[in-house]
């Protein structure tokens, strides 16, 4: 049918195609679609006229997209280095502290000790404590 | 420069030069397809873009075992395709809402582009929007097969290549193809 549109078909062969399409509907149809096809193809694509700036803008997209994936990196990376960055401030920030508290518990230590000079842990409670003793032994 | 050298300057010096002539080359078949698929120019000649930029990002993946023509097809007609969905997906939410946006005018964009084609008779315009339409409800696989047929008048082999199926399978999607489109345009007649 394609060949019939296009002129291709022998003097013999066309002139059967012929008579057999004044005979059937269907093939008629068939025919009109392809035509139809055809004569829409053609419309469509002739109304288009070529612009010549399409390569420059499909290689500035390009270009732009590549600049838009090297940012992408760097704020990827930034953000690596913002989070590597907040690990080692906690880890130096609670080094500190923990230096801190030593500190802490070492003046503790030496309060504890003063504090047994006076009071022995032996003892349950300041109650148990014998003031008088310790007080005759002082006058001694 | 052959085609080969060309891909390779791309690949492997990143030269923009050699990607701007596949550009110039192939961009009227990618243009003709993308309008095969969406039937106006304006669209077709967006998505011809992203087409070339995929083409940009896959050539390092050409092997060199098809022909490079038959990559850019697919590429094409992939890319016509998915625009198609998001459309219909778009249209329906469009409709779903009921906002279809109208300028001042009360018309829409398509039918402001449709108001300057002059040149061709109203009868015909109504023939080939009814056929459009018709090619739309046709299955994708057909589609492709009538659109590569009737654009490009590429042969039921290469139809086949850009297709990755046989030949017999494009000889009998077309069958079917102009099939459908007969019986939807039979019902669509008044």
């Amino acid at each position: 049918m394609e060949n019939y549109l296009k002129g291709k078909l022998d003097g013999e062969v066309q002139s059967e195609f012929q008579d057999h399409l004044l005979a059937c509907t269907k093939c008629q149809e068939n025919l009109l679609v392809i035509k139809s096809l055809k004569e829409m193809a053609n419309e469509e694509v002739s109304k288009y006229t070529e612009n010549p700036f399409f390569a420059s803008r499909v290689l500035s997209r390009i270009d732009a997209q590549k600049f838009s994936n090297y940012i992408d990196i760097r704020t990827q990376l930034l953000g690596y280095a913002s989070i590597a960055a907040a690990v080692i401030i906690g880890l130096l920030v609670g080094s500190q502290l923990g230096a801190l508290g030593t500190k802490v518990i070492s003046t503790n230590t030496n309060a504890e000790m003063l504090a047994e000079e006076y009071i022995p842990s032996s003892t349950e409670t300041i109650y148990e404590y014998d003031f008088e003793e310790v007080e005759n032994l002082n006058n001694k | 420069m052959d085609e080969k050298e060309l891909v390779q300057q791309v690949v492997q010096h990143n030269n923009h030069e050699a990607f701007s002539i596949l550009v110039e080359r192939y961009k009227k078949m990618v243009i003709t397809t993308c309008i095969g698929f969406l039937g106006n120019f304006h669209d077709a000649e967006d998505i011809a873009q992203d087409v070339f930029i995929e083409l940009y990002e896959s050539l390092p993946e050409f092997r060199n075992e098809a022909k490079l023509s038959t990559w850019i097809y697919r590429i094409a007609v992939n890319k016509s395709l998915n625009f198609l969905r998001r459309k219909k997906r778009e249209t329906f939410l469009q409709n779903f809402i009921g906002n279809r946006i109208k300028g001042k005018t009360g018309l829409t964009i398509d039918e402001i582009m449709d108001k300057g084609n002059t040149d061709i008779s109203i009868e015909l315009k109504e023939q080939h929007k009814q056929l459009r339409h018709a090619m739309g409800m046709l299955p994708e696989n057909q589609r492709i097969a009538l659109v590569l047929s009737t654009y490009h008048e590429l042969s039921y082999k290469e139809i086949a290549e850009v297709m990755e199926t046989s030949v017999s399978s494009v000889e009998s999607l077309l069958f079917r193809a102009k099939n459908n489109l007969r019986k939807i345009m039979g019902k669509t007649k008044p």
